[in-house]
């Protein structure tokens, strides 16, 4: 069975509108109208845009706005710049693409990692990380979590201290001293330093919401930020 | 409101008894005339595109080979997880997506508006300016490590300023013709395209500038959610509709089912899918009535692709067979039946009590593959396979490219399958309270399988770019095959 002329044939009149289209002239007005062009520009792609934009978009801004203002608490402190070199390698390497930085309002997140996430945590992030994917843990509770050691060793090697990890690791953030030892350069020292800094107001202010201290109450005495979860 | 059922066309009929070309509805002569097809430019972005998704796939199978031996390309920053992945999802919408409708627009928006697009100088500058300044550079930028950590706008702002550029040149291009057209009214496909290229230009700078500089934290995420759903709802979504309802009745010469439930399906997509994005963020500090809001639109939505699904397989009433014989309305077909599917799982998988227990997982990137991979890709790969022997004067190879069918169907419905499974299966580690790694644990089978079934599908892009290579057909008996619609018309 050898059908190979599967298109339409260039020779002969090909689609056309009028004749593609099954509506006719006897529509009613508005359904003419709905087919124009313009109606669709307008209606369409402006219209549903704009109203999008501020159902969902500044509606929600204007709310996180004022919440942010009234539950920041007096902890909070911007990030120094050794931060903010380190969020800059975070964003480049694509962290957020494995790790999450919110942990959800569910039992199930606050029992694993601590405190949910609140707007004002995240005031000074541009763009923001949260992330869609969970291949390893959040780490939005990592602050103090564990020793700067074990950070860069994982960097360096994640095989090395979580054996079935699939982590990349990032070897060429570290070079090696003349006595053969393995050194963290300027951005695995950022990178640390800015881990360090993930959830480290909330855990010295605690929940500032109402939503934050609910979860909590819902799971007291077993949110300490994980610290036992990742290994 | 819905067209009773036509006749059926009997010469259609008769066409593919006798193994003919099933050439679609007639357009007056004259209006052809007026109305050239570029198809150089059809052909440029046709085979750029398919090139380009080879590369965009390689760069999502060396990803998924890095779940399974992470070590693997890992000891140079290039080569890193991090930046590959940056590298596969922006080649999969601007390498490989975007020439795809960029080629389908250059072969049908003449026909289906009468008129020319604005100039073959400006497409040629689009084309250039696609694949070089956002393609080439953009990849040659986030493999160097100038990202911006956007999901799906991971090219740094540089490239963005060239890509809002080029979508208004885009506009400019395909929106000319339509709003030139007599009595102004326009047939379905149309209605998509006019749509994606007016709303994308400014969610795309709202996407990605809004997060990188005015909104910070949980304020960005709003936005980022927005766009996230906004390029594939209002850019991928209504340009792969657009080529579905074009490619169903020009292969079996009859009109589409319903007129009614074409403009319900098409004001429903309008109105429910831009509301969307924000169920990407549920459980977050993101205002509750804003989560709420996006999930029932995405269950809204969900209705509304039920009503386009019945509508474009309606269409094929009595043509049905057709499916089996023609290989690139099997793959829009198929593309179609995907569509069903992954709205139908999207709508379920925003809901809350689902995304507690399963956000996060596998099973989402089994959702976005089945829409990029399913859905848009095979009915791209339809329409450019039904151009193809109009705009290039060969045929397609029918055999090769039933081939590459098969290989794609069973390679992509292995991995949805397999990430499902994985995914349920990361779910299940993470609620019971075992420790973290265990969810990865589970997970390496049903990894080992996502990238043999990528390779699969791989290997189905490689035969697609083989079966366009069929000997030229200018033979006796097919004249005016192979002759340039352009140089045709200038001659007459």
């Amino acid at each position: 069975m050898n059908h190979e002329h599967d298109g339409p044939d260039p020779a002969a009149p090909e689609v056309g509108a009028k004749a593609v289209d099954p509506g006719s002239d006897h529509d009613p007005r508005w359904v003419r109208f709905l087919e124009r062009g313009e109606t669709i520009m307008l209606l369409g792609g402006v219209g549903s845009l704009v109203f999008s934009f501020v159902a969902l978009g500044v509606l929600p801004l204007i709310s996180l706005r004022g919440e942010v203002t009234r539950s920041t608490p007096e902890e909070f402190t911007a990030m120094t710049a050794q931060e903010e070199q380190g969020f800059t390698v975070y964003k480049r390497e694509g962290c957020a693409y494995c790790h999450t930085t919110f942990v959800r309002d569910t039992p199930s997140d606050v029992r694993r990692f601590g405190p949910p996430a609140e707007a004002w945590e995240y005031q000074d992030q541009y763009p923001q990380q949260w992330g869609t994917r969970r291949i390893g843990p959040d780490l939005s509770r990592e602050s103090g979590a564990r020793s700067d050691g074990w950070h860069y060793a994982h960097l360096y090697d994640p095989r090395s201290t979580v054996p079935q990890s699939i982590m990349p690791g990032y070897p060429w953030m570290f070079s090696e001293a003349v006595d053969g030892t393995i050194v963290p350069d300027e951005d695995a020292e950022a990178l640390v330093a800015y881990l360090n800094y993930l959830g480290r107001d909330i855990s010295e202010s605690g929940p500032q919401t109402e939503r934050g201290r609910n979860a909590m109450n819902g799971h007291a005495g077993t949110s300490h930020g994980g610290t036992d979860e990742h290994e | 409101m819905t067209t009773a059922p036509r006749e059926i066309d009997e010469t259609a009929e008769k066409r593919v008894a006798a193994h003919e070309p099933v050439t679609g509805i007639d357009l007056p002569p004259e209006a052809s005339e007026h109305a050239p097809i570029h198809h150089d430019l059809v052909r440029a972005h046709t085979v750029t595109g398919l090139v380009g998704l080879l590369f965009a796939a390689t760069f999502g199978l060396i990803v998924a080979t890095k779940f399974s031996a992470p070590e693997f390309l890992g000891d140079t920053e290039v080569g890193s997880w991090g930046r590959m992945r940056f590298a596969h999802v922006q080649g999969i919408l601007y390498a490989w997506l975007m020439n795809g409708f960029l080629a389908f627009a250059y072969y049908a928006v003449p026909t289906l508006s009468g008129r020319p697009v604005r100039s073959r100088t400006l497409g040629w500058v689009i084309f250039y300016v696609w694949n070089i300044g956002i393609v080439a550079l953009g990849w040659t930028f986030v493999l160097l490590g100038y990202s911006q950590s956007v999901e799906w706008g991971e090219f740094p702002v540089v490239v963005d300023v060239v890509t809002v550029l080029a979508f208004l040149a885009v506009g400019v291009q395909f929106l000319h013709p339509y709003l030139r057209k007599p009595r102004g009214r326009l047939y379905v496909s149309s209605w998509y395209t006019t749509l994606a290229l007016t709303f994308t230009p400014a969610a795309f700078v709202i996407g990605q500038f809004f997060p990188e500089y005015l909104t910070p934290g949980a304020m960005g995420a709003v936005i980022s959610g927005l766009w996230i759903h906004d390029a594939v709802g209002l850019l991928v979504t209504p340009l792969t509709l657009a080529i579905a309802y074009y490619v169903i009745p020009a292969t079996t010469g009859r009109p589409i089912f319903s007129h009614f439930m074409s403009m319900v399906g098409f004001w429903s997509l309008v109105f429910f899918y831009p509301l969307n994005g924000i169920h990407h963020y549920v459980y977050s500090p993101i205002p509750m009535g804003a989560q709420k809001v996006a999930i029932m639109a995405s269950v809204f939505m969900g209705i509304g692709v039920v009503v386009v699904v019945t509508n474009l397989l309606a269409s094929l009433r009595g043509n049905g067979y057709l499916a089996f014989w023609d290989v690139p309305l099997r793959f829009v077909w198929t593309g179609i039946v995907f569509y069903l599917l992954v709205s139908l799982q999207g709508a379920f998988q925003a809901s809350m009590r689902v995304q507690e227990q399963i956000h996060f997982s596998d099973w989402v990137i089994a959702h976005s593959h089945l829409a990029m991979a399913g859905f848009a890709s095979f009915i791209i790969i339809g329409g450019l396979l039904h151009a193809w022997p109009n705009v290039s004067g060969r045929t397609v190879n029918r055999r090769v490219a039933n081939l590459a069918y098969w290989v794609a169907t069973i390679g992509l419905v292995t991995m949805v399958v397999y990430l499902t499974i994985v995914g349920l299966q990361q779910a299940d580690a993470w609620t019971s309270g075992a420790p973290w790694i265990e969810s990865v644990v589970v997970s390496e089978t049903g990894w080992l399988v996502r990238s043999l079934s990528g390779t699969a599908l791989f290997a189905a892009f490689v035969l697609l770019i083989v079966s366009l290579y069929k000997t030229p057909v200018d033979g006796p008996g097919q004249p005016g095959r192979g002759v340039d619609r352009e140089d045709a018309g200038a001659s007459r």
